[in-house]
């Protein structure tokens, strides 16, 4: 608990921006329902209710939140040793679809083969699509933002002619998509009625490793290091090239995951609508929380709560659905600032104590006591 | 240290405060207006499709006092905002074919009624509080068809499709016999957009036509359509406007829009749900299918204040096709 | 008694984080050279650049020649007479002498158009007047560095300035060119009455040009005192505020076996021209071998390819007997290397892990700090971080500060504690003290003597001369990558050394390469 409190502290300014920035952009949120002719108290709480209000929903909450919690974790390990993934949607398609096709490729096998199998295909398709923008940059200098970027578009329309194409399913009703996925394979619910599925457990597992990794381990502390300064990880000794690759590597596997649990825990089967933007999303949380594990956990919830009763707004109250968008773009903006408002915090400090010195010394210095010259 | 931590305690209290309020508040005792929400898989603003479901339910609230309330999925979520829906509602209407789940909702909450538009559940005959509502559009895509063939010089017509889906297809081949029903050597150029959402791949797809020597352009793509307009004008070509009168949503370019095919969604669930509320009619577990009889399937020329492209020779022409349809001499190709 | 020509009067400059001067009170004499002396960070810059109108006090008034400063510009400063060369020139390299030093106020032709040949007659009418001598048509970054520094000065002179600030003026001079400065600041006092107000933290040079001294420690002015009146060490000891002792380091020991053994090295720098262009030399344990060189001359691309940081392109590089031709810098060290970077910000340290992060890369696999190499002990880590803290003397707020947030001299040592804990037979060491404060310099020096006596081999490159000549045994001095003298330790002659560093070289045995 006292390192808690430490840690809190340390990270003061940077937690008092975050708050600021979280009730600025409410205050915003509210003004706009105003504005608008909407009663802001019953417009929050109703997005409350939205999130919480039932089984079901609290559900669906949870499972927004741990989407947005993997992919934000798999942009902070590849941060944390300084590649920058912005290629997660692609690596979570083709996990997504490499997933969904052992599954229905291996129907009739029994659930302790196909499972771990799939498993497999879902992490082996994100992190060899991550892995070939990561050797680009190591050997070539290749800008990784660049190369994930386009190489995103490249897996997503390659996912959607697979499941408009080949791998189209003959099922009544649905236009681009595969088969869905054995029933004995898919996830069970967590929760009736609601989203949630054991993905939830899964996901509560990646999420420890990373941080533990992260955050308490000689791994971490290099992928630290190479990310904050390479030529004095390569200096030193440390193997930066490798680094870097297996950040992106792992950050690639994460991805395909969350592609997999999209499939095997609500969707059942591959569809062009697999995601909708969900990584970069997760992308954003982990920016606004400079990478920090524990962080991401708890933004990716309030995201989730927001994101989840956004839609009970619109329902009950007739606010638009755009507000939760509203909110997020100001957190998000205010947060990028956080940067300045910190320094611009301390500032203020910093100059009430020089102040108060400068008045003590000149108090000092008329009573007399003069600085000595000679000559 | 303390300031921040109390900051944060004050807003979770705020934030318990809204939840409290809200628990404490939603029951809304007995009502006697009926809540029908309307679950549309994208959003509105198309300014054809789901603008037109909207419009119906509104008329729904001003003639028969109903309450209304709407969940826009932007591309995630179907199943669970619909279930959202169908907790807060009496009637939930749900738009788009990324609501197939509506076969598994509707079952969950047999009180409610579903109205699924424009598409067909498999296994609609089980479920009693589910009824489907599917369209002609290939009816009225033949007149418009026929109308395009009449009006090109160029001897080629296009359209721009939203998906390669059999709806979409529907209205491709109804055009395609329209327009060989007037001109037998009359060439129709097709495109997939691919989006419903962008106007600016729209304006490309009719360009890409027009490069082919489309000089009329049937628009099937929802907002993305819009684009077509803007190329028309710009390009000097005609195009024809879906689902809604477009002349009339979509002023601005009343020069280059000669007619519109109106798919009339919003009139389709305003009567459905108008007999459920004055004669308590429900029909369930079926397929309503919803043609040019019914009139909610035509062609539309706007109003006094449009300009009109069309002389009075060719309407009559169309008037007199359109009879023929109804009464069963013509028959026109469908994907249904 | 003169009326005092700039005069600071209880001024106060107050930045965001830091005071950096605290009621300053002093008068300047006509006519006089006037040293402003301090540590890194002690506040002169600050002072001078207040003088100049870069900033304005915080609170407190300045004169110059008895008029109050009401606007804090630098035109201001320059209409009154004041001019400041700075330690970063501010020259154009493709525009000539002539063109730099008319700058902003060029001569012009009815009006509007550039005379050129104006400006190139008024600039040699200067540098007669002054005897600074310099080529108007010459272009500014084809001539030497001492000659950049004198088109500076004439910048200011050109402006009519009659009180010339210097910041640390011979920061980039050999030992000629700044004997040639103090000639010609000598000659300008004298014969053209103007006041010079000399930053500088080499206390060898105060001694040999000013004729006053203001010491400043940490934003105060400590104290005033005539030339005469004081000697190095007495000066150091106001600057860092307790007595400093400037002693011969004491050397044990004898000379061991060759550790690192360079044959025929040669070696690219980032443009892909020859840096180092055959150089051969042994350094041995027990001995520390100086490196004299100027900026620039290949010594940096060597220390980089002894240490693994660059490839060798030609010739052989031993260390401890084995070739490290083709190895990474964790594979160099392993065969018992450590290494202090020239530039620690960029090399040394990470400015954003904390101290004891920063102490611990390279021994953080040690299953003391790791259980199986992996789970990190972080008990035992901020242990051994708080020892080598106590041990090195840091400073900062403790063992959980950003690296980045240390003053020069505590980066330093964070460098050299770490380095130095690894106990390695051999060290390279690139510019220790490098815009480190005066007692970190003593206990760097300390430290390196001190691995020497417990025989190291330590491979030491410097620009400061003193630092080199004080600390090494032998001295090799470097020219455009080959090596020009090898020295012994004793009585080296500065100016001699000076010859070999800038180009000349030993007459027998060394065919040009």
């Amino acid at each position: 608990m006292h390192k808690l409190l430490q840690r809190l502290e340390k990270n003061r300014s940077y937690l008092l921006s975050l708050v600021l920035s979280i009730a600025v952009a409410l205050l915003i949120g509210a003004v706009l329902m105003m504005i608008t002719g909407y009663n802001p108290l019953k417009g929050y709480s109703a997005m409350i209710t939205g999130a919480f209000g039932s089984s079901r929903v609290f559900g669906n909450t949870l499972t927004k939140a741990l989407t947005l919690c993997l992919t934000g974790l798999a942009t902070a390990v590849g941060a944390k040793a300084g590649m920058f993934n912005v290629g997660g949607e692609g690596q979570l398609y083709l996990g997504a679809v490499a997933a969904t096709m052992t599954g229905v490729w291996l129907n009739g096998a029994p659930v302790f083969v196909a499972l771990p199998l799939a498993f497999l295909s879902a992490i082996l398709a994100g992190a060899v699509y991550a892995w070939i923008p990561a050797v680009l940059k190591v050997k070539l200098h290749v800008s990784e933002v660049i190369t994930t970027i386009m190489l995103n578009s490249a897996a997503i329309y390659f996912c959607k002619w697979l499941s408009n194409g080949p791998l189209h399913t003959a099922d009544k009703g649905v236009l681009s998509g595969t088969d869905a996925v054995p029933d004995a394979f898919q996830f069970s619910q967590l929760i009736p009625r609601s989203n949630l599925s054991t993905a939830l457990l899964y996901s509560a597992v990646i999420a420890f490793f990373c941080w533990y990794i992260m955050e308490k381990t000689s791994v971490g502390l290099e992928m630290k290091v190479t990310g904050e300064n390479p030529r004095f990880a390569f200096f030193s000794g440390l193997k930066k090239d490798k680094i870097m690759i297996w950040s992106m590597i792992a950050s690639g596997a994460i991805c395909g995951l969350v592609g997999m649990f999209e499939v095997y825990g609500y969707q059942h089967r591959f569809m062009d609508t697999i995601s909708n933007e969900f990584y970069y999303d997760g992308m954003l949380v982990a920016m606004i929380m400079n990478y920090s594990p524990i962080g991401i956990i708890i933004m990716s919830v309030f995201f989730a709560v927001i994101d989840i009763g956004a839609s009970a707004m619109e329902l009950s109250v007739g606010i638009s659905g755009e507000l939760s968008d509203i909110i997020f773009a100001v957190i998000i903006f205010l947060m990028a600032a956080e940067g300045g408002i910190s320094r611009w915090i301390n500032d203020k400090k910093l100059q009430k104590n020089a102040k108060v010195r400068i008045s003590e010394g000149s108090n000092r210095a008329a009573k007399g006591q003069e600085v000595k010259t000679n000559g | 240290m303390k300031k921040s931590i109390s900051l944060l305690v004050v807003l979770a209290l705020i934030l318990s405060l809204f939840a409290l309020v809200g628990c404490g508040g939603d029951m809304d005792g007995e009502d006697e207006a009926l809540k029908v929400c309307v679950v549309v898989s994208a959003g509105f603003g198309d300014k054809s499709f789901n603008d037109s479901a909207k419009e119906g339910v509104d008329k729904l609230a001003e003639e028969k006092g109903v309450n209304v309330s709407t969940i826009e999925c932007n591309h995630e979520g179907y199943k669970q905002k619909m279930m959202d829906a169908a907790e807060a509602a009496d009637v939930v209407v749900a738009v788009g074919w990324e609501c197939y789940e509506v076969e598994e909702v509707a079952p969950e909450y047999p009180e409610t009624k579903f109205i699924w538009v424009d598409n067909t559940a498999e296994h609609i005959g089980d479920i009693p509080n589910l009824l489907c509502i599917t369209y002609a559009q290939n009816e009225g895509s033949f007149l418009a068809g026929y109308v395009a063939a009449k009006m090109s010089k160029t001897g080629v017509i296009g359209a721009v499709g939203g998906e390669d889906s059999d709806v979409i297809n529907d209205f491709i081949v109804g055009y395609k016999q329209g327009a060989e029903y007037a001109n037998p050597n009359i060439k129709v150029e097709t495109v997939y957009a691919g989006d419903y959402e962008d106007p600016a791949l729209g304006k490309e797809c009719a360009l890409s036509l027009k490069d082919k020597g489309a000089d009329v352009i049937f628009n099937i793509a929802g907002n993305t359509g819009n684009g077509i307009f803007a190329a028309a004008q710009e390009n000097s070509f005609y195009a024809i406007g879906v689902d809604a009168d477009q002349k009339l949503t979509n002023p601005e370019y009343d020069d280059v829009i000669i007619c519109s095919m109106k798919k009339e969604v919003g009139l389709s669930v305003f009567d459905v749900i108008a007999a459920y509320i004055d004669e308590d009619a429900w029909e369930g577990a079926r397929v309503q299918i919803t043609d040019m009889a019914t009139g909610h399937i035509s062609i539309a020329y706007g109003d006094e204040n449009s300009t009109q492209q069309i002389g009075d020779e060719l309407k009559s022409e169309v008037e007199a096709l359109a009879a023929k349809i109804v009464a069963g001499e013509i028959e026109v190709e469908t994907t249904r | 008694m003169q009326e005092a020509i700039v005069r600071f009067d209880h001024v106060s400059m107050q930045f965001p984080g830091v005071l950096a001067n605290d009621d300053v009170s002093l008068e300047i004499q006509k006519g006089e050279i006037f040293a402003l002396v301090g540590e890194n960070g002690a506040g002169k810059s600050t002072l001078m650049n207040l003088l100049y109108g870069i900033h304005t006090p915080t609170s407190g008034e300045m004169y110059v020649k008895g008029q109050r400063i009401e606007k804090y510009e630098p035109s201001a400063a320059i209409a009154s007479g004041i001019g400041m060369v700075h330690q970063h020139f501010m020259l154009v390299p493709s525009f000539t002498v002539a063109q730099n030093i008319v700058m902003s106020r060029e001569p012009r032709k009815a009006g509007i158009f550039y005379d050129l040949r104006q400006a190139e007659r008024e600039v040699e009418k200067l540098t007669d007047e002054y005897g600074l001598h310099v080529d108007p048509k010459a272009v500014v970054g084809e001539i030497s560095v001492g000659l950049q520094q004198r088109v500076e000065i004439l910048k200011t002179l050109y402006r009519g300035a009659d009180i010339l600030i210097l910041d640390e003026p011979t920061a980039v001079l050999t030992p000629q060119e700044t004997e040639e400065l103090f000639q010609v600041i000598r000659r300008i006092v004298a014969e053209r009455n103007m006041t010079v107000i000399i930053i500088t933290h080499k206390l060898y040079e105060v001694m040999a040009i000013a004729d006053r001294v203001g010491v400043m420690r940490q934003g105060r002015l400590i104290g005033v005192e005539k030339k005469t009146n004081v000697n190095e060490r007495i000066l150091a000891s106001m600057m860092v505020g307790r007595e400093v002792l400037f002693d011969q380091l004491e050397r044990k020991g004898e000379r061991g076996s060759v550790l690192i053994d360079v044959k025929e090295a040669y070696v690219a720098d980032n443009r892909g021209l020859m840096a180092v262009n055959g150089m051969s030399f042994q350094v041995h344990g027990g001995e520390i071998l100086g490196i004299a060189a100027i900026e620039g001359n290949g010594q940096s691309e060597l220390i980089e390819a002894i240490t693994g940081m660059r490839p060798l392109e030609k010739g052989e590089i031993h260390v401890q007997g084995q070739s490290i031709g083709g190895m990474t810098p964790g594979q160099v060290r392993s065969l018992g290397l450590a290494h202090i970077p020239e530039d620690r910000i960029a090399t040394g340290i990470s400015v954003q892990s904390t101290i004891t992060e920063n102490l611990i890369i390279g021994k953080h696999r040690q299953s003391q700090f790791s259980k199986k190499g992996i789970h990190l002990r972080q008990s035992t880590i901020a242990r051994y971080g708080k020892e080598l803290f106590d041990k090195f003397d840091l400073r900062g707020a403790g063992t959980d500060t950003k690296a980045g947030s240390l003053s020069g001299g505590n980066m330093q040592k964070v460098v050299v504690a770490r380095e130095f804990s690894f106990d390695t037979p051999i060290l390279v060491i690139s510019q220790p003290t490098r815009g480190v404060d005066i007692g970190a310099i003593e206990f760097i020096h300390h430290q390196i003597m001190e691995k020497r006596n417990q025989g190291c081999g330590i491979l030491l490159v410097s620009a400061d001369l003193d630092e080199v000549l004080r600390l090494s045994d032998r001295v090799i001095t470097i020219y455009e990558g080959r090596i020009t003298k090898e020295f012994q330790a004793g009585a080296i002659d500065k100016m001699e050394i000076s010859y070999y560093m800038t180009g000349n070289r030993e007459k027998e045995g060394r065919g040009d390469a």
